[in-house]
């Protein structure tokens, strides 16, 4: 062979991966041709498969690494060359073992490693105004989810460090008349009136949690928006908060669903 | 060491120290809920799944006055950030469930699959067994005659299967890392369950002899996956290059010893 042999970071690297499309291309040509590279990376990856065919996780003990070790060691914060009984547990639970690669596998992704970055910002994973199709299954776990994000979407905006005043959870909060169910061609949100409320914040959900709009009126009714319309049989939570006083405190409704149905006058 | 990220100041930890566990979730999800769709959609981007374990992962959190939360806070010392521990946890979730809704929901590609390679799927991705122990319990069972080579040919179709379809994150979290392809050569002399079993206690016993963290090394890349950054940081190695090369050397020379000991090269 005239070009000279890969590294044994490379023959590593190659024997590691199933496929080799991360590998330089030169090098794959090389060991395409090259009997010792392709032995080399053989024993490898026979080495390997020895001992993923016996490898298998056995059942959690009480020696077994906690959930905040297993992080721990996965983000580098424990030194496993100062911890010995640490490594000689990994080295003899293969259970311990996968869930630590696991965990590391975890935190490297991009999209975790952004959120561990910027962890404070409230934004949903995307605020997609996308059209909607809506599963058969989703709806109730949009409603489950809503009924404990909902309130924290919307409160988390307002959120004060202190009330001395009575809490918000002994407000009246509004309560939602229409629509809910399937609505063959809804045009006003209505709601009841809130005691002493001087402003409403309506929010619409697609079943992603996302808020698709958001109005504010001193009304009890607001006319629904054109873009629910722009797809038909779209289901939607919604929901109202009653502004109560001047300190920034919001009493929220329940969540309702509604489905647009787009009528043929529309 | 003392977590850093989620010092006590942070308005939901403050409001739950207050006991105000209600508030103190609606401040928690407001600030971690990107953090946690971003743990789930390592594993699913199925957006219907997404938001089923959304509500699954917000129930278990929530659950009795937020006690996960207050248990992490409770110890005197961390190991671990608070979002990191936080991502560990809801990753518990995500795979558990995904285990009992997708998986065992017997996904469309596994009637493509032959019928012994279903079989295989069964003991291997539903059940979490070895490789070895997933080949006896098909010889007891269904097939008395099956070559450990016909066994092994059809295990990595499945995982090829598998990888083929979005179920692979977490369907590789169960069942582990599938064997490497091999040159025709070196699998006729290699796949022999017999010789499997006795090479692999060979190499373990001979990375016995290696020092600790390069056994952890050669353990946790080869056999478990770990991204060599991720073994890197842990063992305080200056970086991904030094795993690659300390795992190669620790491999040649567990070779070299069992070389020396009359064990062909083919027995690896």
């Amino acid at each position: 062979m005239i070009d000279p042999h890969p590294s044994e970071v490379e023959l590593l690297q190659i024997a590691a991966a199933e496929s080799s499309t991360t590998c330089d291309a030169s090098v794959l040509l090389h060991v395409a041709g090259c009997d010792s590279c392709r032995h080399a990376i053989d024993m490898l990856r026979a080495q390997a498969t020895a001992l993923r065919f016996v490898s298998r996780p056995g059942h959690r003990t009480d020696d077994c690494l906690d959930e905040e070790s297993i992080a721990g060691i996965a983000e580098g914060n424990i030194d496993l060359n100062g911890s010995p009984a640490i490594v000689t547990h990994i080295l003899g639970c293969a259970r311990c073992a996968r869930e630590l690669a696991a965990a590391a596998r975890l935190l490297d992704d991009a999209e975790v490693q952004r959120a561990l970055d910027d962890r404070s910002t409230n934004t949903a994973p995307a605020r997609r105004r996308r059209p909607l199709v809506i599963g058969s299954l989703s709806l109730a776990a949009a409603a489950a989810v809503l009924a404990l994000l909902g309130r924290a979407t919307l409160l988390s905006k307002v959120a004060k460090p202190a009330y001395r005043e009575e809490s918000v959870s002994s407000v009246a909060a509004p309560v939602l008349i229409s629509p809910t169910g399937v609505a063959t061609a809804p045009d006003t949100f209505r709601w009841t009136a809130v005691p002493r409320a001087n402003r409403y914040r309506i929010s619409v959900f697609d079943r992603s949690g996302t808020v698709v709009w958001e109005g504010v009126t001193r009304d009890t009714a607001v006319a629904v928006p054109d873009l629910l319309w722009h797809s038909a049989n779209g289901t939607y939570l919604w929901g109202v908060e009653a502004r109560v006083g001047w300190e920034d405190r919001w009493a929220a409704s329940d969540l309702a669903p509604f489905t647009t149905r787009r009528a043929s006058a529309r | 060491m003392n977590a850093g990220d989620a010092a006590p100041e942070e308005p939901w930890l403050t409001a739950l120290q207050d006991g105000d566990s209600d508030r103190a979730w609606d401040l928690f999800v407001g600030q971690y809920r990107r953090l946690i769709f971003a743990t789930i959609r390592h594993y699913t981007r199925d957006d219907d799944e997404v938001m089923d374990v959304f509500a699954d992962v917000c129930m278990a959190l929530r659950e009795s006055r937020l006690l996960r939360l207050r248990k992490y806070w409770d110890r005197p010392t961390h190991t671990a950030r608070f979002s990191s521990w936080l991502a560990t946890v809801v990753r518990h979730q995500v795979i558990d469930w995904l285990r009992r809704h997708g998986l065992r929901q017997r996904p469309r590609f596994s009637a493509s699959l032959s019928t012994l390679q279903q079989q295989i799927f069964d003991l291997v991705f539903l059940q979490g067994r070895s490789h070895v122990e997933a080949y006896e319990v098909l010889r007891t069972r269904s097939n008395a005659t099956l070559s450990f080579s016909i066994f092994a040919e059809d295990l990595r179709a499945t995982y090829r299967a598998v990888d083929a379809t979005r179920w692979r994150p977490v369907a590789r979290e169960i069942a582990g890392p599938g064997p490497l392809s091999l040159a025709d050569a070196i699998a006729e002399e290699v796949i022999d369950q017999a010789v499997v079993i006795d090479t692999a206690s060979r190499i373990a016993s001979a990375l016995g002899s290696l020092p600790a963290d390069e056994r952890l090394a050669v353990e946790m890349f080869v056999v478990h996956e770990m991204p060599a950054a991720a073994i890197a940081r842990a063992l305080r190695w200056p970086n991904a290059k030094a795993v690659y090369n300390r795992v190669y050397r620790a491999l040649a020379s567990v070779r070299e010893g069992l070389k020396r000991r009359g064990i062909r090269r083919e027995d690896l």
